[in-house]
């Protein structure tokens, strides 16, 4: 049965505003497609709504050839998101544990605190590393960014595992023990499994983070070719001063896109389930 | 249940690694741009920097190019209208999709998530495409029906309209993803008893659905708030607060004086301000968010 009846104005009503978000929400996606798969000839004024041909000459010229930004920026932003990745993940087991398992009062309410100032969109912060960074000559440097990475992912992280690590019954741990496995081998073999889906969820979200990010590479990044694709990219604004070379920037938008909407594709499920949970992962 | 016959320091050897994280890069950097906003450091003089009181503050208020309370206008502008306008769709659409068979309802999710999961760089870059006064889907489809080209980006009242329908496309998705997942928790029952007493659709909403998911309404509103406030990089890649200061914000302000002009003392000090604003929301967030997580965990 359904959950609620309606007349047949309020179905046209409630068919028209999905279908115009639809619309809204797909409209802009296909015009860069349109742009980046047609040839760089057919992308001027007047133009038409659907490529005349379909070529991947844009996509490839962005990875070879005299005006390509090379696979090198795709790689840095790949290598800067599964470090964090990997360090978030790491920080937040050891985090979310102890608050699963112990009775951390003062270490609650400082996460609490940290909690707080992480919700911060990652914009507040990007003036403070910057001060920090050059402080301390973490500026320009490739583990400065990947810290920075994940120090913005780890609260909700820590959070994620801890609700993770209170579904797992204690009484598996305390079996183990009692067999003889020590704390290691109990982790190893019963924690960590068991926790794994709720790793790979902070570990993506993580990542995901990274991959995207633009204005903390902005800032501490100089060296070219430390940048990340985000931050390259920009070459394409002013290409040999014909103004935005759009085909190529359409196309270089494209393949940062495509590795996010694949894990998108994959982990939707996990994700959107999480993602209600933790709201400000994206800044 | 928890561990009682371990060692009181235990759990600090797990969390000593992650605080020591945070305390690095989130508690001391904040910390150090508060001292800084007080200082004349420029960048390549961050060693032994002058105190000046409060000088930064007033001259980042007292500045005409542009005049801050044009900043703060620009800042309001857009903040309110990405809040209102994916409060509206956001929720809208959530209403619509709780109505619809759970099928339908995933597949239709999973499009309208597209936009959440993309950098906000991708995103202006591909707005900034659709407004493209030559090749821009915008005045292509105007072209079509006769009307002339609009230069979008490059006049104010226009650029603050496209930036704001721009950041709702970019900020409705996590509008949705709160409510829709607060409508699921709404009992069945409750609508169709409504049903059965006779109440008409719109009323069950006002005085059933909308009342049982406020708290998660709140936490939406405040993440589309505070989002709102400190969106940099799709603006940046817009109009990079042009033309002429036009649409700058708070944030593309905090950016511009400290990485253009150097003077990281003045740029603390707008950091110092948007930081307050966003502190204020942000802890109003938490308080919020953590009760949530307790009913979902």
């Amino acid at each position: 049965m359904d959950l609620v009846r309606f007349t047949r104005w309020q179905r046209l009503v409630r068919a028209t505003f999905i279908v115009a978000a639809l619309i809204f929400t797909l409209l802009p996606l296909s015009w860069i497609i349109s742009i980046a798969i047609r040839p760089p000839d057919t992308a001027v004024f007047p133009i038409t709504i659907l490529p005349p041909t379909v070529t991947l000459d844009n996509m490839r010229n962005v990875l070879v050839g005299s005006s390509a930004l090379g696979p090198r920026p795709y790689l840095n932003a790949a290598i800067y998101g599964a470090s964090s990745a990997a360090i978030t993940a790491i920080c937040s087991i050891l985090g979310g544990y102890a608050l699963a398992r112990y009775n951390v009062r003062a270490g609650e309410s400082i996460l609490t605190v940290v909690l707080a100032l992480s919700f911060l969109p990652a914009v507040s912060r990007i003036v403070p590393i910057f001060i920090l960074f050059s402080y301390s000559g973490l500026y320009g440097t490739q583990l400065g960014v990947i810290l920075a990475y994940a120090a913005g992912a780890t609260p909700l992280g820590i959070w994620l595992m801890a609700g993770t690590f209170r579904q797992i019954p204690i009484r598996l741990e305390q079996a183990a023990r009692i067999d003889g496995a020590g704390a290691f081998l109990t982790t190893r073999r019963i924690i960590i499994p068991l926790a794994l889906p709720g790793i790979l969820v902070v570990a993506t979200l993580s990542f995901i983070d990274g991959w995207n990010s633009f204005s903390l590479p902005l800032i501490l990044l100089p060296r070219e070719d430390l940048q990340p694709y985000t931050v390259a990219l920009q070459r394409y604004l002013s290409d040999s001063g014909f103004g935005i070379n759009w085909p190529l920037l359409a196309a270089g938008s494209l393949l940062g896109l495509v590795p996010v909407l694949t894990i998108f594709a994959l982990l939707q499920r996990r994700l959107v389930r999480v993602g209600g949970l933790g709201g400000a992962i994206k800044g | 249940m928890t561990h009682k016959s371990f060692g009181r320091a235990v759990p600090w050897l797990l969390l000593a690694l992650p605080l020591l994280l945070l305390l690095a890069l989130i508690v001391v950097p904040y910390a150090m741009t508060f001292f800084y906003s007080t200082t004349s450091a420029t960048f390549g003089h961050l060693n032994n920097p002058k105190g000046v009181g409060l000088d930064n503050f007033e001259s980042v208020l007292s500045s005409h190019t542009p005049p801050f309370p044009s900043v703060l206008l620009v800042t309001t502008i857009f903040t309110g209208g990405t809040l209102l306008g994916s409060l509206g769709l956001g929720t809208g659409l959530a209403l619509s999709l709780h109505t619809v068979s759970s099928s339908a309802r995933s597949i239709l999710l999973a499009i309208y998530l597209i936009p959440w999961v993309i950098a906000a760089v991708v995103i202006g870059y591909t707005w900034r495409l659709m407004y493209d006064p030559q090749i821009g889907l915008a005045n292509t489809l105007l072209g079509a029906v006769g009307i002339a080209p609009v230069s979008w980006l490059t006049d104010r009242t226009t650029a603050i309209a496209a930036l704001v329908v721009a950041n709702i496309w970019a900020t409705y998705g996590i509008v949705l993803l709160i409510m829709s997942g607060a409508l699921a928790n709404v009992a069945p029952n409750l609508i169709m008893s409504g049903q059965i007493d006779g109440a008409s659709y719109a009323r069950i909403v006002r005085r059933v659905i909308l009342p049982s998911v406020r708290p998660a309404f709140l936490l939406a509103g405040l993440v589309a708030l505070v989002s709102g406030l400190n969106v940099f990089d799709l603006i940046y890649v817009m109009t990079g607060g042009g033309p002429v200061y036009q649409t700058e914000t708070l944030a593309l302000e905090m950016f511009r004086i400290t990485t253009r002009r150097g003077n990281v003392g003045e740029g603390a000090s707008v950091t110092v301000i948007l930081f307050s604003l966003s502190l204020l929301l942000a802890i109003g967030y938490v308080f919020i968010w953590r009760r949530e997580a307790r009913k979902w965990t």
